[in-house]
């Protein structure tokens, strides 16, 4: 049987139908606002985390600058210049808050100061990112590198260079990430020294945390350092 | 006198390098370091003549305590 609703009718469903739609959105608000709950919690975790980490890091920073036995003054210069690598990392990966971070801002980042105009730094590869832990973990390798380029190595006189370059397996390929960092046009390197902070930390902890191999070799042309992963949670296609 | 063999999983580079280290310096070899649940639990099947652990419960994406139930004694 079909009829018009009284005006009555219609008044009583447009109630209805306004506290129903009112009780959506305070649903929807309360999830909202659960969510945001959630994710404040979850940073203060994951930030308490971070903080742990970052302490333990600067324990091991100081304890490999002190190891290398310089005088104070060059200790503080070595334990200074690591704590501002591990510092612009820390920044790229707050930005982020803490998700895995683009290995080319990373490079960027802790390489500026020896960027220059660029002629005798380059840095190239296809877009890749490392989470916060394996993140930390290169951005001092960078610096140790850098640094050891800027004192003796390709960076020390005029006419050297670094190219720093890496690549991503492409569909279908089943070989991981490859990261070279090659100098080229310094002195010859002296006789490897005594293994230092820099060479345990690129030879054996970062391919460790990465599941993959290192290897820093002192050719007559220059430094090179080459890092081979497979692709992982550490290690992801942006 | 043998050093007593450590194992240390540790997934922050950093951190793992100075562990190894301290341990040394205490007197201990370090047998083998990880920074994964699953390359450490391998490697504790063929190697069962530990002394001790160092253990970090927070590996990143997950946690270290597979590895502290295959140290537990038989």
């Amino acid at each position: 049987v079909e009829r018009n609703p009284t005006q009555g009718e219609i008044d009583a469903l447009k109630a209805v139908a306004r506290a129903t739609a009112t009780a959506f959105e305070n649903v929807r608000l309360i999830n909202h606002l659960q969510e945001a709950v959630e994710r404040r919690e979850f940073l203060i975790r994951e930030l308490d985390h971070r903080v742990k980490n970052t302490l333990a890091a600067v324990q091991a920073i100081a304890r490999q600058s002190l190891k290398a036995g310089h005088d104070p003054a060059r200790f503080e210069a070595a334990f200074s210049a690591r704590l501002k690598a591990m510092s612009q990392t820390h920044e790229l990966l707050a930005l982020g808050s803490w998700a895995p971070a683009s290995l080319d801002d990373l490079a960027r980042r802790v390489l500026a100061p020896m960027m220059g105009d660029g002629t005798r730094l380059s840095i190239s590869g296809p877009p890749v990112t490392f989470s916060a832990e394996a993140a930390v973990a290169v951005g001092i390798g960078l610096h140790e590198l850098a640094t050891n380029a800027v004192k003796y190595g390709a960076l020390s006189q005029p006419g050297g260079a670094v190219a720093l370059a890496w690549s991503t397996p492409l569909e279908g390929e089943t070989r991981g990430f490859e990261l070279e960092w090659r100098e080229c046009g310094g002195p010859a390197p002296a006789a490897e020294r005594r293994e230092g902070m820099g060479s345990a930390l690129l030879n054996r902890g970062l391919p460790r945390t990465l599941g993959g191999e290192g290897m820093l070799a002192f050719f007559p042309e220059g430094v090179c350092y080459r890092l081979v992963a497979p692709m992982s949670g550490r290690i992801a296609l942006a | 006198m043998t050093r007593p063999k450590a194992l240390l999983v540790e997934d922050e580079a950093m951190v793992a390098l100075m562990m190894e280290d301290i341990l040394e310096d205490l007197g201990w070899d370090v047998a083998a370091t990880f920074s994964d649940v699953a390359p450490a639990l391998e490697w504790l099947t063929a190697n069962d003549n530990l002394d001790g652990a160092v253990l970090d419960i927070n590996l990143g994406s997950e946690l270290v305590f597979p590895v502290a139930e295959a140290l537990k004694p038989a």
